[in-house]
């Protein structure tokens, strides 16, 4: 296949992607946190934003809809910091513990053993693990710009990206 | 010595981001104050959270350290917290609003360092003139030091310093 092919399969796979999730993406429920203008502060499990406000489906019985008038700020979560932080302590654990190595290999009375690979290997690994433990207690939240503050939206920009690279 | 030398980077490295990481709260200034306070009696000050974070425990500490800080100046006659009721041409009123917080754990902090990332907290106080709703003066205090609770403490002290310098 040649490469022209091939990069205009992967682009109209991303669109008919992005457009496939946009159609779904009525139906996602997420977990929000707002705070209202009377200075509460809510956490919604299952939310759904729409152009009316912001749906509250936790309890699917008792739907409720919390006007976007009503709310002052908005985030969405977007996950925890577990693979970043995973990725800080493995670091942190390869770097340890080839200063180790370095520090036996600078003395002439030590001799490196075998399994010294196996060690680095097993204590990145741990320190990872440790990192990605903590970064799971961090939660991350995406700020929701509300109708007077700007935004960036990619769908908003799809249709001309798709005209500038001439499909 | 060339293993001398590596720790030697590193340790540099290290002191690096511990300073850099360290960074004091400063304050900037959005509105000099054009008249002395001398003139009012009474003063309100009020918390405002502007984020969806629950940050309650970061309002009442606010609260109590500016309590602290302007009933020890002994300028006003009456200090109340909240918003003034009526309208009265002596009163004063201060409204500090947290729009930025980034909490950082001890926990992180201890394990991946740096990376865990700065604490950091953004305090909007602005005073206001009861009677004619008026801004009369406005700073901000933002980025964090190695404690959100010190930044917390600066904006106190600066709320009572700025009392204090246009008082006389």
């Amino acid at each position: 296949m040649k490469p022209a092919k091939f990069i205009y399969l992967v682009i109209s796979f991303l669109l008919l992607a992005q457009i496939s999730y946009s159609q779904n993406k009525e139906e996602v429920f997420e977990k929000y946190r707002a705070l209202l203008k009377s200075g509460e502060n809510v956490v919604i499990e299952q939310g759904q934003l729409t152009s009316s406000g912001l749906l509250d489906a936790t309890n699917p019985q008792n739907k409720i809809v919390i006007p976007l008038s009503d709310i002052r700020a908005l985030d969405r979560y977007s996950g925890t910091k577990a693979l970043e932080y995973g990725l800080y302590g493995a670091g942190c654990g390869l770097l340890g513990s080839l200063l180790g190595i370095a520090q036996v290999q600078a003395d002439p009375n030590k001799k490196l053993k075998d399994n010294a690979a196996t060690i680095v290997i097993a204590i990145t690994a741990v320190c990872g693990v440790i990192g990605a433990l903590i970064g799971m207690g961090s939660e991350k939240w995406e700020q929701v710009p509300l109708n007077n503050q700007n935004s960036f939206r990619l769908d908003q920009y799809q249709t001309l990206i798709a005209v500038q690279i001439k499909l | 010595m060339k293993y001398l030398r590596f720790c030697f980077i590193l340790f540099l490295l290290f002191i690096i981001s511990i300073l850099t990481g360290c960074a004091a709260p400063e304050m900037v200034i959005r509105q000099t104050a054009q008249i002395k306070l001398n003139q009012y009696t009474d003063f309100y000050f009020k918390t405002e959270s502007g984020i969806a974070e629950d940050i309650t425990e970061e309002l009442v500490q606010l609260e109590s350290e500016v309590s602290k800080k302007v009933s020890a100046l002994n300028k006003f006659q009456h200090f109340e917290l909240g918003i003034p009721k009526e309208t009265k041409p002596n009163i004063i009123s201060a409204k500090a609003v947290i729009t930025k917080i980034n909490k950082v754990s001890g926990l992180a902090t201890f394990f991946i360092g740096v990376f865990a990332g700065r604490e950091q907290i953004t305090i909007e106080i602005t005073f206001t003139d009861a009677a004619t709703g008026k801004n009369v003066c406005a700073f901000t205090v933002n980025e964090g030091s190695a404690k959100i609770s010190a930044t917390i403490d600066f904006a106190a002290e600066k709320i009572a310093e700025t009392i204090l310098q246009n008082y006389q």
